[in-house]
């Protein structure tokens, strides 16, 4: 028998895929790590206490000192936009992470076995799929009562769905393809199969939607914190800046714009990402 | 067409990576009005990139030069709505595979009506009776009713009779058809097979059939041409091609569908392609070659012709002519375990 | 009579009817399988030939223990495979292995070829961690790769590469059954001869029996003495070893023979 010679072209994926011209995904990722270094390292960056009142500096606009200015309670702006970044992240993080881990194991195991366990989950999703998210979301935490701690339960309880509906479909369609047909051949057992097998090659689109569910997610927490759901005063969080600076909005409009902003660029920065992520797996597929 | 004197390629040559990765080399081909040509090689050799430029289908980032002619269009550097112009009546393609060349949610009807409309002013009913006609001509069984049919609802092999029924849409002089039975078994292959032959003399168009599988093409064409690594090897009439092969590798391929029962095991081509962008100097075949010598390997060879209208790309010709098919074969084992 | 190392006894499949609103409709009701028996011995190469749909693959899946047989026995080393349960069959099915039809969705596309190899046999306990990269190795060499093949992805190899990996596999569970369906139907002329040859020097080399499915029955004649032939659902007929395909009594085994194209009637 004839020993081809063979042209082999090692892949290493996770650093060759990152450097295939993805401009979007680049950026992306880079503001990114910008901005959660910034908040990691906020006390590095501004010398400001966050929640440290300070009245005698009340409503100053902006300035070398201030440059975004200081809020009603003389407390600055930029150090309190830095430092919300770390609660509007962690909304975003556990926000996603929660959902798509009950949400990627459940629709595995509904796509994988189908039958009546498919059927019961099934079932329970489009219930929830049924609700406007918002509305859901703001009932589950008027019933458990405002703070961080409910907001998570209430966006994870609504949103593992989504996660369910995608990997369930993507499993489906791989249960049918060869490999996993010789996975079962090969005398595999059923988590082997479904966590080895199927999961990594299910996980791309629901890791693209939970970009941005990340950024819907952030959205949200601000939103409810805003009508004083979430996040708790003196906390620094963007939503919350907003509601208690919405009476200065005219007078002292600096208050409002800085959280404004940031809301707005974070969810741009992890579009990106989605965006360069999607565009990578469209071409993996190819 | 009246002015028609079918297909000609000559020279051409597409390239990647802005030069770096020549994929077709210098290949020049003719098909005339009436005959049937058959293009053949392995995976990669630039089959399916030499038929698509005929109709102007380049992929994106390559490159190509050369000169492409149907009737007395120049193919290359067209704008897209040319191209478009030519393709209807002048150049028709049929795919390897039809599912994804279908439009899955539209009524098969109506697909074939949009093309016979795109290509002529014809109203919609005219198009649509003529698209039934189309149906009727590539051996659909009732085809008014299955007009109404969607491509999921159809075989592989009647799927492919739908996708040529829409490349004749609009009488092309030439079909160009790569693969068109790959996907599919020997009795529909046979089907199809004797579909384009039919139509071929019926209707007098050109045909370029482009397949891996040489007996596939001996069965449809007057003329077969070679390719390997990107460049035609041996062209030639289909009787000489299979009876005097006078290049290697044509041998080889010619070896690899014999089925002799006495045999232990079927004779093949040791070795794989060369890859794209590591293309040696001489000549492409010699590192499976059992006749390579170091000539071979020296500089490039070129195209010579063996006999009138049969041209080959090899230095040794005259030796190839005088071996047979197994004692080829040995030698060439003696390559693979050398 | 010594019992085979595999026999069939009218083993039948029906697919239920797809309901949907976009499903086909009339989805014919005729059985994938019907009836299907024979046997197997150990080292023999038993062919099946058919036009497509006729319940080529629903066969071997079935004999794979991948689709539960509606009905019959499936009898392997002395024991009927048809009753048991999920996790016995689990056990068993390493016994009896595939080759598909689609070298490129055979792969997983996230596992290098090394570790899909090593974790068949570290599942089945074949080898230990320590021995497991010399073990892959030999099972590389022996399918004709290079050992270094190992440290690739599946996206480096071409289409009849990656038909040696998907053999390589199949072997790495050391089964006694090698279930080959159109393993070169998607392959290559050139190729397709140098897969074959594989398959026959591993029957030879290493006594696998091995069930070779096609549509192509001169290739199928020359690797296979004894050939099944498929048609709708049913074996129509069975080609013993002592008798070519040339006398083949079933019309429709006949219009097989003539579909495949040939160089001789070319060159007369
Ligand atoms: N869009 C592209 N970008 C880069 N390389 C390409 C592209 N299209 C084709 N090639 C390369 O060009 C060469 C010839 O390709 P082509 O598709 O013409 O081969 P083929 O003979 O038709 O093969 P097959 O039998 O597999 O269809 C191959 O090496 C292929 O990898
Ligand atoms: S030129 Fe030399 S190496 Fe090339 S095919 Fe002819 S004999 Fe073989
Ligand atoms: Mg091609």
């Amino acid at each position: 028998m004839s020993d081809a010679p063979i042209s082999l072209m090692p892949v290493r994926p996770g650093v060759a895929w990152l450097s295939k011209g993805n401009w979007s995904l680049r950026v992306g990722i880079a503001s990114f790590v910008l901005i959660l270094l910034a908040a990691i390292f906020a006390p590095l960056i501004t010398a400001y206490d966050p929640i440290l009142i300070d009245l005698a500096n009340a409503l100053k606009a902006p300035s070398l000192a201030h440059p975004m200015g200081t809020d009603h309670l003389g407390r600055d702006v930029l150090t309190r936009v830095i430092y919300a970044a770390r609660i509007d992240l962690q909304i975003g993080a556990i926000g996603v992470a929660l959902p798509l881990i009950i949400g990627t194991i459940l629709g595995l195991v509904a796509g994988y076995y189908g039958g009546w366990v498919d059927a019961v989950i099934g079932r329970i999703v489009d219930v929830i799929i049924a609700f406007p998210f918002l509305v859901l979301v703001i009932a589950i935490v008027a019933m458990l009562g405002p703070g961080l701690l409910n907001l998570y339960i209430a966006l994870t309880i609504v949103s593992w769905v989504l996660y369910t509906r995608i990997i369930r479909a993507e499993t489906i369609a791989l249960k049918k393809r060869e490999y996993v047909l010789a996975a079962r051949n090969l005398g595999f057992g059923h988590l082997r199969i479904m966590f080895r097998h199927i999961l990594p090659n299910a996980i791309p689109p629901a890791l693209v939607f939970a970009m941005s569910d990340f950024a819907l997610d952030v959205q949200v927490g601000a939103t409810l914190s805003f009508f004083g759901m979430g996040a708790q005063p003196p906390a620094p969080e963007w939503g919350l800046m907003i509601a208690e600076s919405r009476s200065m909005m005219l007078t002292a409009p600096w208050t409002v714009v800085g959280p404004g902003l940031a809301i707005v660029i974070v969810s741009l920065v992890v579009s990106l990402i989605g965006d360069g992520f999607a565009d990578k797996v469209r071409r993996l597929d190819e | 067409m009246s002015d028609h004197s079918g297909l000609s390629i000559e020279n051409l040559s597409i390239a990647f990576d802005g030069g770096q990765k020549i994929a077709v080399n210098g290949v020049s081909l003719r098909v005339a009005m009436g005959e049937a040509v058959g293009l053949v090689g392995e995976s990669g050799s630039g089959k399916s990139l030499t038929s698509r430029a005929a109709l102007g289908l380049l992929p994106k980032k390559s490159t190509a030069s050369g000169q492409i002619r149907v009737g007395r269009h120049s193919i290359l550097g067209m704008s897209p709505g040319q191209l478009r112009a030519v393709r209807g009546a002048g150049i028709a393609m049929v795919f390897q595979d039809p599912m994804s060349s279908l439009n899955p949610v539209a009524r098969i009807g109506d697909s074939i009506t949009q093309v016979i409309r795109s290509h002529g002013d014809v109203s919609e009913g005219d198009a649509f009776a003529r698209a039934v006609g189309l149906m009727e001509r590539v051996g659909i069984r009732d085809a008014k009713a299955r007009a109404a049919s969607f491509p999921h609802e159809f075989s592989g092999g009647m799927r492919q009779r739908i996708m040529i029924a829409m490349a004749l849409a609009a009488k092309p002089a030439i079909l160009v058809a790569d693969e068109p039975t790959t996907a599919l078994d020997v009795i529909v292959q046979k089907n199809i097979l004797t579909l384009l032959d039919d139509l071929r003399r019926e209707e007098g168009m050109g045909l370029l059939l482009v397949s891996h599988d040489l007996a596939v093409v001996a069965s449809l064409c007057s003329r077969i041409a070679v390719m390997y690594a990107g460049q035609i090897v041996e062209e030639g009439p289909t009787k000489d091609i299979l009876l005097h092969p006078r290049m290697p590798y044509t041998v080889g391929l010619l070896a690899s569908t014999r089925r002799d029962k006495s045999a232990a095991r079927l004779m093949s081509i040791p070795g794989a392609p060369p890859p794209l962008g590591d293309r040696a100097k001489g000549c492409r075949f010699a590192p499976r070659c059992p006749l390579a010598i170091d000539v071979c390997r020296a500089g490039a060879v070129s195209l010579a012709e063996v006999s009138p209208g049969h041209t080959a790309r090899c230095i040794r010709t005259a030796d190839v002519q005088s071996m047979n098919l197994e004692s080829f074969s040995l030698m060439q084992r003696e390559v693979a375990h050398g | 009579m010594a019992e085979p190392l595999l026999r069939v006894e009218g083993i039948s499949k029906s697919y239920a009817p797809r309901r949907g609103f976009f499903s086909a409709p009339a989805p014919n009701l005729r059985p994938a399988l019907a009836s299907a028996s024979f046997e197997l011995s150990k080292g023999e190469i038993l062919g099946v030939v058919g036009e497509s749909g006729s319940g080529k693959t629903t066969l071997a899946r079935c004999v794979a223990l991948l689709e539960r047989a509606d009905s019959g026995r499936i009898i392997f080393k002395g024991e009927d495979l048809t009753v048991l349960s999920e996790p016995q069959l689990r056990k068993r099915r390493r016994g009896i292995q595939t080759v598909f039809q689609d070298p490129y969705a055979s792969l997983n596309p996230t596992i290098r070829i090394g570790d899909a190899l090593g974790e068949v046999m570290l599942v089945h306990g074949l080898a230990t961690r320590q021995t497991l990269r010399e073990s892959v190795g030999a099972l590389l060499r022996q399918v004709g790769l290079p050992v270094a093949a190992a440290d690739a992805y599946p996206k480096a190899f071409s289409g009849g590469q990656r038909q040696r990996i998907c053999i390589a596999r199949a072997l790495a569970a050391q089964p006694d059954i090698l279930i080959a369906d159109e393993p070169v139907s998607s392959l290559d002329v050139s190729v397709q001869a140098q897969v074959v040859n594989l398959i026959l020097d591993l029957k030879d080399r290493l006594g696998l029996s091995v069930i070779f499915i096609g549509h192509d029955l001169q290739l199928i004649d020359f690797i296979a003495p004894r050939v099944l032939v498929m048609l709708a659902g049913e074996i129509v007929e069975t080609i013993p070893a002592d008798r070519s395909i040339a006398d083949a009594r079933h019309e429709y085994t006949r219009a097989l023979i003539q579909a495949v194209p040939k160089l001789e009637t070319v060159t007369g």
